[in-house]
């Protein structure tokens, strides 16, 4: 009894067992068949383009199997677009395309190509379609892409697509003492769908000098630089004035060029001009002697460095010693031209006080020229020595003494 | 005049070939030497003087418990001249030959001046050979030859030695004519030695503090009362005088005795001062010692001059 219960129940086993087996077989047939494929399509299925220009567009063939394949390329357009000029190139050197070799293995498993359709000059607008059909060698394998454009106005389009080149800059105006460089940040903007090599160039005013850089490598000088389709560059525009520039606005024109097409920018620079206070005294020496209580004067000069007047111009000292009185003449300065327009400095006398009861040594202060624009320090170091009146005083009191230590001896003397 | 010259010499002979003085001249020196070697051997407390016045470190630096050289010239400078001077006039009249020297041709004045030259001729001598010895350890220990500054200064120093000592010479002198017994005037000497240079100081810190007492709490103004009066009464202790004009000459950074007020110096730079403006500081004590020295020799002139010789 128990055999004939087993039975069925081996036979099952064994149904599923050999189904197994067969269908993990089918299995693997199915997956030779799926190791050959490939795939067509364009970047951009759809566009709306104006008349009377040539279209490009970039259309990629990818395998996606095992195995090296060759696949035929066939253009089919719709009845109305019968007249177009349609084919395939390659991208850089313009050859006509008509099949495409695939490895198996990356980067030669895809081909990027061109497509490239010119309308006839009767064609009217609308909408055009286009089928690309690709067939492997053995012609089993089949796949298609489609394309459709939308032919407008010329016009109709907007104006930022037409720009090819376009240059713009968030600062085209800047504003600096000088002295100081300008840095002007510049965008540079491919809208064609080609990569373009730009020459740079920029027009300033004589003496300065420029350089042009990538944005953020600013130690690299370039002079020209490749913009992919559809790109952002950003360059930055180094303009060095001459140390002698005057105040003033300078335009200052920066272009770019590819083959034929200039596309030009115009930028400011402003110069608000430098204010450079500079001091010395007389003689160059910065300390002097002075007796506690008597005043004591030193010549100091006063002149501009920089490239435009500095206003209202005051004297004063800072860490003045207690009890010192320092003054000056003239109190106050109205303007300080730039040395090099007036050639010659201002003359100011510094009146120094110490008190009469100094305790005899060095003694440090500052004193500032302080205008509008600019100030200027400069450390003078006094030496107070005592008044020798009281030395004198010292010496005649001994002398005194003297005298009447002779006086006694020839009183009492020669007894 | 050559009286003077007479006296002079010979009392120098006496003084160098006397006992009394050589021990005292050994002790002094060797005291001086010890006290300059043991600096050397110090050197350590020589970083506060300024590298350009190293050399006057032997003078002013003192090695663990033994004070410095200038302390031991202020304090034991004045037994060097009491012991030339106390019996100058006193011991030839106890010996009786003040008369046997006065019937010679030799006027009175004569012997007064030529002992009073004599006896600072033989401290100037005696601080020359001092000097030089502390100098010479100085630069065999240093290894550089002084600078005009610090020869300068120590000049100064010398000079101001020689005055002070000068001084207590010409005290012993007067005493020595006051009193007619050498023991009396010996005494006298002494006293007045241990109370200008000891007891003043004591005397001059308890009157300032009963005028004007520091408490634990006080404000600047009875501290700078306090030491007003203090020093006001030290003024009148040549040993005090001595020991400004050593402190100031010796210490080119010196610049003020006394309470200074912090707003005084404010903005003043640690710079040394130069030697002009350092004996400018201690100018009123220079002269008032230079003045002491003089008066106190003219008054012991004019003291001799009037006595009665016979008499004695």
């Amino acid at each position: 009894m128990k055999s004939k219960k087993s039975l069925p129940i081996l036979l099952v086993l064994a149904v599923l067992l050999i189904s197994g087996f067969l269908f993990s077989n089918w299995q693997g047939a199915k997956a030779v068949q799926t190791e050959r494929g490939f795939v067509l399509f364009f970047k951009y299925p759809s566009v709306t383009v104006a008349r009377k220009e040539k279209i490009d567009l970039d259309f990629m063939v990818i395998n996606t199997g095992k195995r090296e394949e060759e696949v035929f390329l066939s253009i089919i357009p719709d009845k109305k677009a019968k007249d177009w000029n349609v084919g395939f190139e390659t991208r850089w050197d313009k050859m006509q395309v008509h099949s495409v070799g695939l490895l198996t293995k990356e980067p030669d498993n895809s081909v990027t190509l061109r497509f490239y359709a010119i309308p006839p000059d009767n064609a009217k607008e609308g909408e055009y379609r286009f089928v690309v059909k690709g067939t492997s060698l053995d012609r089993k394998i089949q796949r298609s892409a489609s394309l459709l454009i939308h032919l407008v106005q010329k016009g109709g389009v907007k104006e930022e697509v037409s720009k090819e080149i376009e240059l713009t800059s968030d600062y085209p105006s800047m504003e600096n003492p000088a002295g100081k460089d300008f840095k002007f940040a510049i965008k540079v903007k491919n809208n064609t769908d080609k990569p373009v090599v730009l020459d740079i160039g920029a027009d300033f005013p004589y003496g300065w000098t420029a350089y042009c850089s990538p944005r953020w490598e600013e130690e690299k000088k370039i002079s020209s630089i490749k913009v992919d389709e559809k790109q952002t560059e950003n360059l930055l525009l180094t303009l060095t004035p001459p140390p002698t520039v005057s105040k003033g606005e300078y335009p200052i024109k920066f272009a770019v060029r590819s083959g034929e097409k200039v596309v030009t920018i115009d930028l400011k620079a402003i110069i608000t001009g430098t204010y450079k206070l500079k001091m010395r005294t007389e003689t160059g020496r910065l300390n002097l002697d002075a007796i506690a209580g008597k005043k004591e004067n030193i010549n100091v000069y006063l002149w501009n460095e920089g490239s435009a007047p500095v206003e209202d111009v005051s004297f004063f000292s800072l860490d003045t010693p207690k009890g010192w009185k320092v003054s000056f003449e003239p109190e106050k300065v109205s303007s300080v031209s730039p040395y090099q327009e007036v050639r010659k400095p201002d003359k100011v006398k510094i009146s120094i006080l110490p008190p009469p009861r100094t305790i005899p040594g060095d003694y440090m202060f500052t004193v500032r020229a302080a205008g509008k624009q600019d100030q200027t320090d400069m450390d003078l170091r006094v030496t107070v020595k005592r008044s020798t009146v009281w030395g004198w005083v010292g010496i005649g009191i001994v002398v005194v003494i003297i005298a009447s230590l002779v006086g006694i001896f020839v009183k009492l003397g020669r007894r | 005049m050559s009286g003077i010259r007479v006296i002079l010499w010979k009392e120098m002979v006496d003084y160098f070939g006397s006992k009394r003085f050589l021990i005292l001249f050994i002790i002094i020196c060797l005291t001086g030497i010890s006290v300059a070697y043991l600096a050397s051997q110090n050197l350590g407390s020589f970083a506060h003087i300024p590298g350009e016045f190293l050399l006057l470190g032997f003078f002013i630096s003192s090695a663990g418990s033994l004070p410095s050289f200038t302390f031991f010239v202020s304090f034991f400078g004045p037994l060097i001249g009491l012991i030339l001077g106390f019996d100058a006039i006193s011991g030839e009249r106890s010996r009786g030959t003040i008369s046997m020297v006065l019937s010679q041709p030799v006027f009175r004045d004569s012997l007064i001046n030529g002992k009073f030259l004599a006896g600072l001729a033989t401290i100037a001598v005696m601080f020359v050979s001092i000097f030089l010895i502390i100098l010479g350890l100085g630069i065999w220990t240093l290894g550089f030859s002084p600078n005009l500054e610090e020869i300068s200064r120590i000049g100064v120093y010398y000079l101001a030695s020689v005055v002070y000592v000068g001084f207590w010479l010409s005290l012993g002198i007067l005493f020595s004519i006051l009193f007619r017994r050498t023991s009396s005037s010996a005494l006298t000497s002494i006293m007045m030695w241990i109370f200008f240079t000891f007891f003043i100081y004591m005397i001059a810190n308890v009157v300032a503090d009963q005028i004007a007492p520091v408490a634990a709490v006080t404000t600047p103004e009875v501290v700078a009362k306090n030491e007003a009066i203090r020093r006001m009464i030290l003024r009148i202790s040549p040993a005090a005088l001595f020991d400004q004009i050593a402190t100031a000459v010796l210490n080119p950074s010196v610049r003020a005795f006394g309470f200074i007020n912090p707003a005084q110096i404010s903005g003043l730079l640690p710079t040394p001062l130069s030697l002009g403006q350092s004996l400018m500081i201690v100018w009123p004590e220079f002269v008032g010692l230079v003045a002491l020295m003089l008066i106190c020799f003219a008054v012991s002139y004019v003291v001799f001059m009037r006595q009665e010789i016979r008499s004695l």
